[in-house]
């Protein structure tokens, strides 16, 4: 078992009511799934997606990620753990605009502790493995969304997570470059990498192995 | 991890050029200035810090009624070498009156100014003797010690040991101001002989050109040459004292043996009251103000407001990096939670932001180095600066304290909006920027404080300066109440004036001549004497006094309400009749001061009675800067006084070709001294060349300011509008005209704007308010200076934050309203 969520509740105080942004999730994910999290905007999709990446709290409920309870655990000890295991891919690519692929590639590494020979093998392996050895010295305005998309996920990649969080990650691409990303998430997991992806497409979650569907929090089957 | 950093603080630099722009050319110009103060600070630190014994060298004060002073009486130096020779390792005294003139060698005649001083002088500090055994240069009477310098001016190349050389001494000083000679009397000093040549071009506050023993005095007393005493206890201006400690003693271990010494020797008398105080020789420069000064120095209150008036400039740029941090700084907060989903820590994003600051600020750096360059010369070309001992040549340690320095105003200004911005969750910055709530909450306050500080020192400032320039425009222009047109000013030097007045007379460019004791409005100052009248015997009226001939008035067209001038005939001696001024008439208790013409007075301590035969109008004759307007004088008819000639010539002749043939007679007459005069007009405007210095040196601290104060409001408004993108989107969508808007955004700055002139408006009056009073002749501090102030600082502030919202408000409202 990779993680456990076990009702799991997130609300926001709006105007003296508890507003329900997540109810009542329980969730097991067994390492080497491929999760699709379907709903309508504002089911909480990506608030899910957040609380499982370890980047926002929830207010009851237990999750327990690697046999770790992260809902015990310190804001320093949860920042180590998801910087280990988890990496995450965004719609808009997140890439950073005053940095070369190459740079964008290393920088997770450097938050990381690895040496500059180990991150040069790394980027290196990871540039090879995508095919963008080429655009190593450019900067991510000067890509394509989808390329700029390969970047974003080989980023996810590079420091080998057991796990990566995808929030829409072909949102702002095309159908052909969707194609070519979601093939890619295919492959990786089929190589071992737990993947949840949030998704509005039937046929994105049709990449997947399981789908969730959540309405105003709760998850329905 | 470092490299990283600089890559992406350099990327940035130069990807946001008007921004880095703005911040290094603000930062770079108040660094500039407080790079300059800690030159000058560092340079008086050097100051005297090359003597080997420098740590066990105190010099001894005279703590007086009147004052701290720097010297003591001749006698304590024997007093404690004797006494206490287990603290007291040696002593040296330098005499406090100048020793100085035509130094004689051949027919070679070079003006010098020295001191004397004990034979121990040498082994005492380390000034560096080229020739010479430092432990006897000076122990013969006679002998005499020159500066490399001025061996080189009397000798050229050949050897100056062993040759004799004549002084002329008229009491020439050493402080590099062309003053009168202390002395009005000659004195030939011969056969001083050559002991030794010194380097002194390392700075000290002991300054000279050439050094005489000590025992040479006894010897000229001897000969009826010099009048000094060496056991008189009650004269605590005579001679300067260094005193040389046992190693391991301290100022500590010596000042309860001065105590006792001071209560031995004063206790007794009733009108006399002198305690010891000592300081260190690195306390000297820098350090506090001592009466009867060896050298004239910076005091250590100018470094303090100088450094004050850096700060205050370095906080302003500071400020402004801050605001236009926060600005920018929005743009990033992507970057932010990019970084931290990656796994950055807070502590690490915080760092980056630093460095980046620091970048920015080592940038400024290289600027301000340039800068430095342009602004010592200028700084050194200011006429006080040619009184003080300045060394502005850099060092390597210089560079490091520069460097240091650097490193910590951009680490200071870069704390504020690196904490902010390393704070940001990761989720919450990755959302759009306009989801951050940077509007609200304790860090709005602090930014609108920093905008509200910025804009009263503006005001501040731009007031302030306005009045100044007033006030010196003011002054510049006073009407001294004579005619200083075509006149130059002739110094006697012991020629008799009727001579020369002869001489010169016959010149046909010469209109008229006449003499005085000073020349009114320079400086001069002949003394005052008490004044009573018959009718109130009891009155306590000092007068001032100017020694006049029957020519002066005339000539300088002064105007005689009342009464007439001395006439042609007025015997030279025997005084009988005076001119006064209004002033003194209304002090004497005469309501009508005509008056007092006719009546007679009471002058001097013998209360000699003399007649009233004139009453002028009061016109100045102090320095503008302490004149008083209603100062008493006395004009006296006093021809073993007279000083200066007053040449008055007309307007027309060729005043070079006069001032040639006048210098030729003047050669006839007197081979000793050479010809000195001074155009009056010309003078008067030198001697207020310190209003100049002051224009120039506020009025470059209120520019920097104020330029870095409008910086910092085009930032801040800058940062407004970033921040209300989105609102400027929705407003202009729903109708709103590029006017509204624009106004609607610069709004919140007329607030503070409204309750900046509140704060400061009463506060730059009365900090005004304070300094002008010392001036006796002052401009009006009118309701128009503060609206001219007023209205220059709106000016500066709506353009710098129009120039921004005009743009936002121009913008395509569908761009502000864009999600990613």
């Amino acid at each position: 078992m990779l993680l456990q969520l076990r009702n799991i509740f997130k609300w926001v105080n709006s105007g003296g009511q508890r507003l329900f942004l997540l109810k009542d999730i329980n969730l097991n994910v067994e390492e080497g799934e491929f999760i699709s999290v379907m709903g309508p905007s504002g089911s909480g999709k990506s608030t899910l997606l957040n609380v499982i990446g370890m980047l926002d709290n929830f207010d009851e409920g237990e999750y327990e990620f690697l046999h770790e309870s992260v809902h015990a655990l310190k804001e320093k000890h949860r920042a180590n753990l998801y910087k280990e295991y988890i990496g995450f891919v965004f719609q808009s690519y997140h890439l950073l605009d005053e940095l070369t692929v190459k740079e964008n590639l290393e920088m997770p590494l450097l938050y990381k502790k690895f040496k500059g020979t180990e991150r040069k093998a790394m980027v290196a392996d990871m540039l090879d493995r995508f095919n963008i050895v080429g655009k190593k010295d450019l900067f991510p305005t000067q890509l394509s969304g989808g390329q700029q998309q390969l970047v974003g996920v080989a980023r996810a990649l590079i420091a080998n997570p057991k796990l990566i969080l995808a929030d829409e990650p072909t949102g702002n691409l095309n159908s052909a470059q969707s194609e070519e990303i979601m093939a890619l998430f295919k492959q990786l997991n089929s190589e071992g990498v737990t993947i949840i992806q949030v998704t509005h497409s039937e046929k994105n979650a049709a990449y997947g192995s399981r789908v969730i569907n959540l309405l105003d929090g709760r998850m329905i089957k | 991890m470092l490299r990283n950093y600089l890559k992406v603080a350099l990327r940035n630099i130069l990807k946001h050029k008007m921004f880095s722009l703005i911040n290094i050319f603000g930062l770079s110009v108040s660094i500039t200035t407080c790079l300059l103060i800690i030159l000058l600070v560092y340079g008086q630190k050097r100051v005297d810090n090359f003597h080997e014994k420098g740590d066990r060298i105190v010099r001894v004060l005279s703590e007086t009624d009147n004052g701290s002073f720097a010297s003591t009486p001749l006698p304590l130096a024997s007093t404690l070498l004797q006494g206490y020779p287990h603290i007291l390792e040696d002593a040296v005294r330098i005499k406090s009156s100048f020793v100085g003139g035509d130094v004689i060698y051949d027919n070679r005649r070079i003006p010098l100014a020295g001191r004397y001083a004990d034979d121990s002088f040498f082994k005492i500090f380390s000034f560096e003797l080229i020739k010479g055994d430092p432990a006897t240069v000076l122990e013969a009477p006679f002998s005499i010690v020159l500066t490399k310098e001025s061996s080189e001016k009397i000798f050229g190349k050949e050897d100056p040991l062993g040759k004799s050389v004549k002084l002329n001494d008229i009491g020439l000083n050493t402080m590099d101001i062309a003053l009168i000679p202390t002395e009005n009397t000659e004195t030939l000093i011969d056969d001083l002989v050559v002991t030794g040549v010194v380097d002194n071009t390392l700075s000290s506050h002991i300054q000279f050109e050439f050094l005489i023993s000590m025992s040479t005095i006894p010897s000229l007393m001897k000969q009826g040459k010099s009048q000094a005493t060496f056991d008189d206890w009650e004269n605590y201006s005579d001679s300067y004292l260094y005193v040389l400690l046992q190693e391991g003693k301290t100022a500590q271990d010596l000042a309860p043996i001065l105590a006792d010494i001071s209560k031995e020797k004063y206790a007794a008398l009733d009108d006399v009251n002198i305690s010891f105080g000592l300081e260190r020789l690195s306390q000297i420069t820098p350090g506090a103000f001592r009466q009867n000064p060896i050298s004239l120095r910076m005091p250590i209150e100018v470094i303090y407001f100088l450094s004050f008036l850096g700060l205050v400039v370095l906080f302003s740029a500071c400020f402004n990096y801050v605001n236009l941090s926060f600005a920018r700084f929005l743009t990033r907060s992507k970057e932010v939670g990019v970084r931290k989903t990656m796994g950055a820590a807070r502590y690490q994003v915080f760092v980056q932001f630093i460095i980046e600051s620091v970048i920015i600020a080592l940038l400024s750096l290289v600027v301000a180095i340039g800068l430095l360059q342009v602004l010592s010369i200028v700084f050194l070309d200011l006429w006080i600066n040619q009184f003080l001992i300045l060394d502005l040549t850099p060092d390597l340690m210089l560079f490091v304290l520069f460097i240091g320095f650097s490193v910590l105003v951009g680490g200071l200004a870069g704390l504020l909006p690196a904490s902010f911005l390393s704070s940001f969750s990761p989720i919450k910055a990755l959302r759009s920027f306009s989801g951050i709530s940077l509007g609200n909450g304790k860090r709005f306050m602090l930014r609108k404080g920093l905008v509200l500080a910025q804009f009263c020192a503006s005001l501040f400032f731009i007031i302030t300066t306005l009045l100044i320039f007033a006030q010196l425009n003011y002054l510049l222009e006073k009407e001294y109440g004579f005619d200083q047109g075509n006149v130059v000013n002739i110094k006697l030097q012991g020629i008799e004036y009727g001579t020369l007045a002869h001489e010169l007379g016959q010149n046909p460019a010469v209109e008229t001549i006449s003499a005085s004791s000073f020349v009114p409005g320079t400086g001069g100052y002949s003394g005052s004497t008490k004044v009573k009248t018959l009718q109130m015997p009891d009155a306590d009226l000092s007068s001032s006094y100017i020694g006049i001939d029957q020519n002066f008035i005339p000539n300088l067209k002064l105007s005689l309400i009342a009464g007439n001038n001395f006439s042609a005939s007025i015997p030279k001696k025997d005084e009988t009749m005076v001119v006064v001024n209004e002033a003194l008439a209304q002090l004497l208790g005469y309501k009508e001061p005509k008056s007092i013409v006719g009546e007679t007075i009471l002058i001097g301590e013998d209360q000699s009675a003399v007649q009233v035969i004139g009453l002028t109008e009061n016109y100045i004759f102090d320095l503008l800067t302490e004149a008083d307007q209603d100062e008493p004088l006395l004009m006296r008819y006093l021809p073993d006084k007279f000083t200066y000639m007053n040449v008055r010539y007309h307007p027309t002749s060729d005043i070079g070709s006069m001032l040639l043939s006048m210098e030729e007679k003047w050669k006839k007459l007197d081979r000793v001294h050479s010809f000195k005069y001074e155009i009056y007009e010309e003078e008067l405007k030198a001697t207020n060349s310190i209003f100049a210095d002051m224009m120039y040196v506020l009025g470059f601290i209120s520019f920097l300011a104020i330029t870095i104060a409008s910086l910092g409001l085009l930032g801040m408004s800058a940062f407004t509008v970033e921040s209300k993108k989105k609102e400027i989107g929705i407003r202009k969508v729903h109708g709103a005209g590029v006017k509204q808007v624009a106004l609607w955004l610069s709004n919140s700055y007329l607030w503070l704007f409204a309750l900046a002139i509140l704060i400061t408006i009463p506060i730059a009056y009365f900090m005004n308010t304070i300094w002008l009073e010392e001036f006796s002749y002052r401009v009006n501090f009118s309701i128009w200076i503060i609206a001219a102030g007023i209205a220059i600082m709106f000016v500066l502030g709506s353009s710098s934050v129009l120039s921004q919202t005009v743009k936002a408000a121009m913008n395509n409202p569908i761009k502000g309203l864009r999600e990613e």
